[in-house]
């Protein structure tokens, strides 16, 4: 395993685009090379050498390549942006489009990351310590389809639209989402551990949102009742616990997200079927996070 | 060779290449998912004229099925993928869709298989749309169920399962004393088989006494009764297999999942029907001389693996064996 270091010198005062910076490609480069490369930065381009210190690593087991960047990089957006194979590890904030379109690998963000982070990916993990922006897990502006596979777990809150147009692959907030959150789902998985915002699940039209505790309002467009989910709900509940590894490794302890690893298969959640004012047939689940049944 | 007063005939079982699946049916209670697989099953005794083979391979506890609850394994063999998705489709629709409380999952890990990986068939992707539109899929993980609204809840089923190359037509021919023998030794035979896994005995009970050779006097029949073995027509028939001692022939036939689960079997059956006062005079085995079949199964080869394992104790190669 190859692992490159980038230690930010100083924030350069614009914005930078760091989709070049893939583990994989840097991996094959030197570091002189890699020193070289030019970063797109509005209408001008900068040298990574520039914004970074760069140092190598080289360890003989066969992981993936592994690119770390260290410090708070709020301004460099699309880290991670198409990453298909290779770890990411940030270890301050990100800007805008981090994981934007990403297909594999894993991005791990130990600060904040801003908006449309995970936007369209399709698989790999997308892992967030601290909160995230509006649109996360979204598409993007005219575009169909937002997340279309793969994991995103957000530790603190997420803004406003959260998994818009949302299609496949599972979303799980251990804090509070903004408004409009599971907005124009397809279809896939949203667990929200604290409580959503306004006009939550607007225009959803099939997929699983689940919360873990009881929200101010259920949407007017949902209704109530329904029995006999039992089966898929057991298969959830053992879907979710299973992610535990995974998000342990990401956040040190996966405790923030325990009430999702913890859900009992005999705890049925009340169900809400919707949104009517479209398809109708996703679902509100509404589970108590201590396994005790929420009806 | 003799096993106890058993002698085991130098002869091979030829079987042939299937393609199979493992379906895990879940119940509510375990008594209904084995109503589901009884059902299932049935009328799959033989790919000439059922489609398909297939049988009951063990209970599944709460804890090894996917949704915690109390299921059932069944395998399914057929000639074809294409015949083996048909006849999953059918028997599922019919068998477990229509069973009250019942899932259905695809029990084959790729990952784990040591039966050749062939495609996946259908399972949920054809029956949703009994859904009517009401029906969802889910992506849990890398898996696709269907949900389907029906009266007790709802139909989870994997959307599909995954198929194999297997073994089909492993078999024992047990040649006894009189019909009560033959029984309880076949009984016998078959609850060893069924304590391995990756094996079913399709026929009734797991045994046939309609053991069959390929080709009839009558145009069109592609298979007649197994006259050599007959013992009403000792002394008849241009060619006979049996003694006079004979009384009573009853066959087993195995489908496995590889050849060595088939091999497995064979041996637990061989075993089982030869214990001292069996009643067994003589195992054999049914082939059409090699020539059809890839897979062949010599008694004798598998005999000396019980021999060795029991240290020689029972098993001797004897004047009497090897009657060819």
């Amino acid at each position: 395993m190859t692992t490159t270091t980038l230690r930010i010198k100083a924030a350069p005062g614009f914005r930078v685009d760091g989709s070049r910076l893939q583990p994989a490609a840097l991996a094959a480069q030197s570091a002189a090379d890699i020193a070289h490369l030019l970063l797109p930065a509005g209408n001008e381009v900068c040298a990574v050498g520039d914004l970074f210190d760069i140092a190598r690593s080289q360890e003989s087991d066969a992981t993936p390549a592994r690119l770390i960047i260290e410090g708070d990089a709020h301004w460099l957006d699309r880290i991670g942006a198409n990453l298909a194979e290779g770890r990411i590890h940030l270890t301050g904030n990100a800007g805008d489009y981090a994981a934007l379109c990403m297909s594999g690998g894993t991005l791990q963000i130990d600060g904040n990351a801003g908006a449309f982070a995970g936007a369209e990916m399709s698989g790999g993990q997308l892992t967030i310590a601290g909160d995230c922006g509006d649109f996360a897990a979204g598409a993007l502006p005219g575009d169909m389809e937002g997340m279309t596979g793969g994991l995103l777990a957000v530790q603190g809150n997420a803004g406003a639209r959260l998994a818009d147009r949302m299609r496949r692959g599972c979303v799980l907030v251990a804090g509070n989402a903004g408004d409009f959150a599971a907005a124009r789902m397809v279809a896939g998985t949203i667990g929200i551990a604290g409580q959503p915002g306004a006009n939550y699940a607007y225009g959803m039209r099939r997929g699983t949102l689940l919360l873990l505790h009881e929200p101010p309002r259920i949407p007017p467009t949902f209704a109530a009742g329904g029995r006999g989910y039992d089966v898929f709900w057991a298969l959830f509940v053992r879907t979710l616990a299973a992610q535990r590894d995974t998000l342990a490794a990401a956040f040190g302890s996966e405790v923030s997200f325990a009430p999702f690893l913890t859900l009992a298969a005999s705890a049925l959640p009340r169900r809400h079927a919707g949104d009517l004012a479209v398809d109708g047939r996703g679902e509100l689940l509404i589970a108590s996070a201590r396994g005790q049944p929420a009806n | 060779m003799q096993i106890n007063q058993t002698v085991i005939d130098d002869t091979f079982a030829e079987a042939f290449p299937m393609k199979a699946t493992r379906l895990v049916i879940t119940a509510h209670t375990a008594a209904w998912a084995r109503a589901s697989a009884q059902s299932l099953t049935g009328f799959a005794t033989s790919v000439i004229d059922c489609g398909c083979e297939a049988g009951i391979e063990r209970d599944l506890a709460a804890a090894e099925t996917p949704d915690g609850r109390p299921g059932i394994s069944v395998l399914m063999f057929a000639v074809s993928s294409k015949e083996l998705a048909r006849q999953i489709a059918r028997r599922v629709g019919q068998c477990v869709l229509t069973c009250p409380t019942t899932a259905v999952f695809s029990g084959i890990d790729p990952a784990t298989s040591h039966a050749p990986l062939s495609d996946r068939a259908p399972l949920g992707s054809a029956l949703r749309f009994f859904g009517d539109g009401w029906q969802i899929a889910k992506m849990l993980g890398d898996t696709r169920y269907w949900r389907v609204p029906v009266m007790d809840g709802e139909f989870v089923c994997e959307e599909t399962t995954v198929t194999v190359k297997a073994v089909g037509g492993g078999n024992l021919l047990l040649l006894a004393r009189d019909t009560d023998h033959a029984l309880a030794a076949a009984e016998a035979a078959v609850a060893a088989m069924h304590r391995l896994p990756n094996v079913i005995t399709p026929f009734p009970g797991g045994v046939v006494r309609s053991g069959s050779k390929i080709g009839s006097k009558y145009a069109g029949a592609i298979a007649s009764t197994n006259d050599p073995f007959c013992p009403t027509l000792i002394g008849v028939a241009k060619r006979t297999e049996l003694t006079a001692e004979v009384g009573c022939v009853l066959e087993i036939v195995i489908d496995g999942l590889t050849d060595a689960d088939v091999g497995a079997a064979m041996t637990a059956g061989i075993e089982a029907a030869s214990r001292a006062g069996s009643g067994v005079l003589r195992i054999s085995a049914g082939n059409y001389g090699g020539k059809l079949g890839p897979y062949h199964f010599h008694l004798h080869k598998l005999a000396a693996t019980l021999a060795s394992r029991d240290g020689g104790a029972g098993a001797h190669n004897g004047p009497a064996g090897s009657p060819a």
